[in-house]
């Protein structure tokens, strides 16, 4: 069996819900299959933290919406999408894992493996849309929950940090964003990259708590590049009286 | 005669008018996600006892008598007399102030149970506080000046503020999803009952934490930049945020401010 | 003594009359022409379609009870061809009669009532002025700061209408076109709704009047 189809089968692989015959040749894969290996764990790890939220309860019309559209496909199309008993699973993976991602995801910016594999494996670039199309957006707390979740898993990839830098500049409520701001920040010692978006992000951030958490979070950890960008908001005269005197006080440490 | 006659004045009672108040009902046809923006008027939350949405407000429209036979067209066309319009689409029912002078009057909502909130009050213009009472269910409240005081309710909660307090007694903490409170001003004042659990992320830069709540460092917070020295000791703070547990930790419970206070107190 | 009472019945009575309302009347052939309105300090300009291919234009001018009449002139400049109106009032020439005492003050009463052809392309500026539009079918635009603005718009009307006021409210028994733009208007209202499908655009702009927008019990 070739990796691409080992990406096929892994969810249900994960599920249990293979075929004897089919199990064997996909734990004969992992056995020899570094990358594939990998995004087995990826993907439990993720599944399974989906698996730990509640399945976000299905409002009435919704999934009658959906089911109907999903009568419109192919019966040979449908047979490939597993969608519906692991519709929540998608969904969730898409938007509320990704918090705002999957808009990344839709425009093209952000390549995520797992979740363009799954999709494009199991279902046509038409039937994305409707997948797409027809997910709600998620509350606050539960995006909150997905950043402190995503934060904790042991291996952050790069997809993940992307995830994470997206809805720390992008989510519409700033509580989220401030839960993206302390999971990145935890994270920065050892990765240069998240310095340099958690310093970029002060030039995206409008909302006076962000700025100033951004501010205290990398003058905390020392980190002296960020000093331009802070002295330029504090320049700014847009900015709010708040973050300019706690900028001022805080330069100091730096 | 004369003395009589100041008596009963000073026994008139004084007629109040009352602005009457008028109901708005709606059952939405998914019960997900209600946003409420554009009400600058004093809003209450509570929940409503069955699947409909109910708004009661004294609104009363000062129409000009050049406007008779108009209706008021506003950032969206009031349909429901109260200066507000109400529309759903796509599993979100949403609730817009229709006119600027909503602001002088009184709306309290009644969600039913389980839906979520997003409520924007987050405009200068924006008139007194929030209040929400006995609400079960997901609430994300954005304010700029405006305070919020939320009483008998569990959460999750995610409210941010510029320079509002932010005030909240819980009956018991929602151990399904976090809560997030931060404000820049002003003060949060947490309130909970002493059995509870949860995993306080506490934050504050220049405010002081004032707690009868017995919280305990957590363990993350005792594994934290340890130093030689601090060897077999417990902490007691660190900089930056800190994590405290409630009876061994549950749910978390992230508060932020940066010059107000922090009060978690029990219940 | 007689006498006396009766002269000064009489000399009251004349000196009633003795300053009477200015009115100026100006006919112009708008054939291919468009129209700018430039007045400042009306009260009221009240502009009505008609099917004729001239404009008429009446306005009733009363400065602190007719006394400073001649103060007021209505300038017709038509240099590129088009009608440009401006009201002009003399305010230094009246202050220095009246002085700056405590009877600087002075009433007025400016009153605009136009008929247009029903496709006149025009634009309309005025401080304070009460506006209404009756029937027009052109392109137009009106900026009134504090007055009210009052559209009547014709049943077979297909346009794009872009309004705003800050402080005051919008009132229409229209149905238009489209759905309000999910974002939160703070301050005021500012709608660009289209009625019929159409494109002809309108500008309305008040910053405290209130626009009325009317369906018209007329075709056109």
């Amino acid at each position: 069996m070739d990796c691409e189809a080992i990406k096929i089968n892994l969810p249900e692989y994960i599920d249990r819900k293979l075929d004897e015959k089919t199990r064997e040749k996909v734990e004969k894969h992992l056995k020899s299959c570094e990358s594939c290996r990998a995004l087995h764990e990826e993907m439990s790890s993720f599944l399974s933290f989906m698996d730990s939220l509640p399945s976000p309860e299905v409002p009435e019309g919704m999934k009658e919406e959906f089911t109907e559209r999903l009568a419109d496909l192919d019966i040979q199309e449908k047979k490939k999408v597993r969608v519906i008993p692991m519709w929540t699973k998608i969904a969730a993976m898409l938007v509320l894992a990704f918090g705002t991602y999957w808009m990344g995801y839709k425009t093209g910016e952000h390549k995520s493996e797992i979740v363009q594999n799954q999709l494009a494996s199991e279902v046509s670039a038409q039937k994305q849309q409707v997948l797409l199309a027809s997910l709600r957006d998620y509350t606050g707390p539960q995006k909150i929950e997905a950043v402190y979740n995503v934060s904790n898993t042991p291996n952050v990839n790069n997809d993940l940090i992307d995830a994470l830098v997206y809805t720390m500049n992008s989510d519409k409520n700033t509580n989220v964003r401030l839960a993206a701001i302390t999971a990145l920040s935890g994270m920065m010692e050892k990765n240069n990259r998240i310095k340099q978006e958690l310093i970029k992000s002060l030039a995206v951030q409008e909302n006076p708590l962000l700025q100033i958490s951004l501010i205290q979070v990398l003058t905390e950890k020392g980190v002296k590049e960020a000093k331009p960008q802070i002295e330029s908001i504090t320049n700014n005269e847009k900015t709010d009286e708040s973050v300019k005197a706690f900028a001022k006080d805080i330069m100091k440490a730096i | 005669m004369k003395r009589i006659v100041t008596i009963i004045a000073a026994f008139a009672i004084p007629v109040v008018m009352l602005g009457q108040t008028k109901k708005f009902e709606y059952t939405p046809k998914v019960k997900n996600k209600v946003e409420i923006t554009n009400l600058l008027g004093e809003i209450s939350l509570q929940n409503s006892n069955g699947n409909t949405i109910v708004i009661e407000s004294d609104f009363n429209l000062e129409k000009p008598e050049r406007a008779d036979g108009l209706k008021l067209l506003g950032a969206a066309e009031d349909n429901t007399d109260l200066g507000a319009n109400v529309s759903e689409e796509n599993g979100i029912v949403s609730i817009q102030g229709a006119t600027r002078q909503v602001r002088d009057y009184k709306y309290k909502i009644l969600i039913p149970a389980g839906m979520a909130v997003n409520l924007d009050y987050n405009s200068p213009f924006a008139k007194s506080d929030i209040s929400v009472d006995s609400f079960t269910g997901s609430l994300e409240i954005k304010t700029l000046n405006a305070s919020v005081k939320i009483t008998k309710s569990s959460g999750p909660f995610t409210i941010n503020t510029i320079s509002g307090n932010l005030e909240v007694v819980f009956d018991k903490l929602n151990q399904i999803e976090p809560s997030s409170l931060a404000t820049i001003n002003g003060y949060i004042d947490i309130t909970m009952p002493g059995s509870d659990k949860a995993n306080f992320e506490i934050n504050t830069i220049n405010g002081n934490i004032y707690n009868n709540l017995d919280v305990k460092a957590s363990a993350k917070e005792n594994n934290k930049d340890k130093d030689r020295l601090a060897f077999g000791m417990d902490v007691m703070r660190t900089k930056g945020a800190n994590s405290y547990t409630l009876n061994g930790g549950g749910q978390k419970v992230f508060l932020k401010t940066i010059s107000g206070n922090i009060y978690l107190r029990k219940k | 003594m007689k006498n006396y009472i009766l002269a000064a019945i009489l000399m009251v009575a004349t000196l009633g009359t003795a300053f009477s309302q200015k009115v100026i009347t100006k006919k112009v052939d708008a054939t291919g022409k468009k129209m700018e309105m430039k007045f400042d300090f009306a009260d009221s300009i009240r502009i009505e379609a008609w099917n004729k291919n001239t404009v008429e234009l009446e306005v009733s001018v009363n400065i602190d009870n007719n006394r400073f009449n001649e103060y007021y002139k209505l300038n017709e400049n038509s240099f590129s061809g088009d009608i440009d109106l401006v009201e002009k009032i003399d305010f230094e020439a009246i202050k220095k009669i009246k002085g700056t005492g405590n009877n600087c003050n002075f009433d007025k009463m400016i009153r605009y009532k136009l008929k247009v052809p029903a496709n006149l392309e025009f634009s309309l500026k005025t401080i304070s002025g009460q506006v209404e539009v009756i029937g027009t079918l052109g392109k137009m635009s009106v900026n009134s700061i504090s007055g009210f603005i009052d559209y009547t718009i014709p049943a077979s009307m297909k346009t794009r209408i872009n309004l705003s006021t800050i402080t005051g409210d919008v009132y229409s028994n229209l149905k238009f076109d489209n759905k309000p733009e999910k974002e939160a208007q703070w301050v005021g209202t500012k709608r660009n709704l289209i009625l019929n499908g159409g494109t002809q655009p309108i500008k309305l702009e008040t910053i405290s009047g209130n626009i009325y927008l009317r369906k018209s019990k007329l075709l056109n």
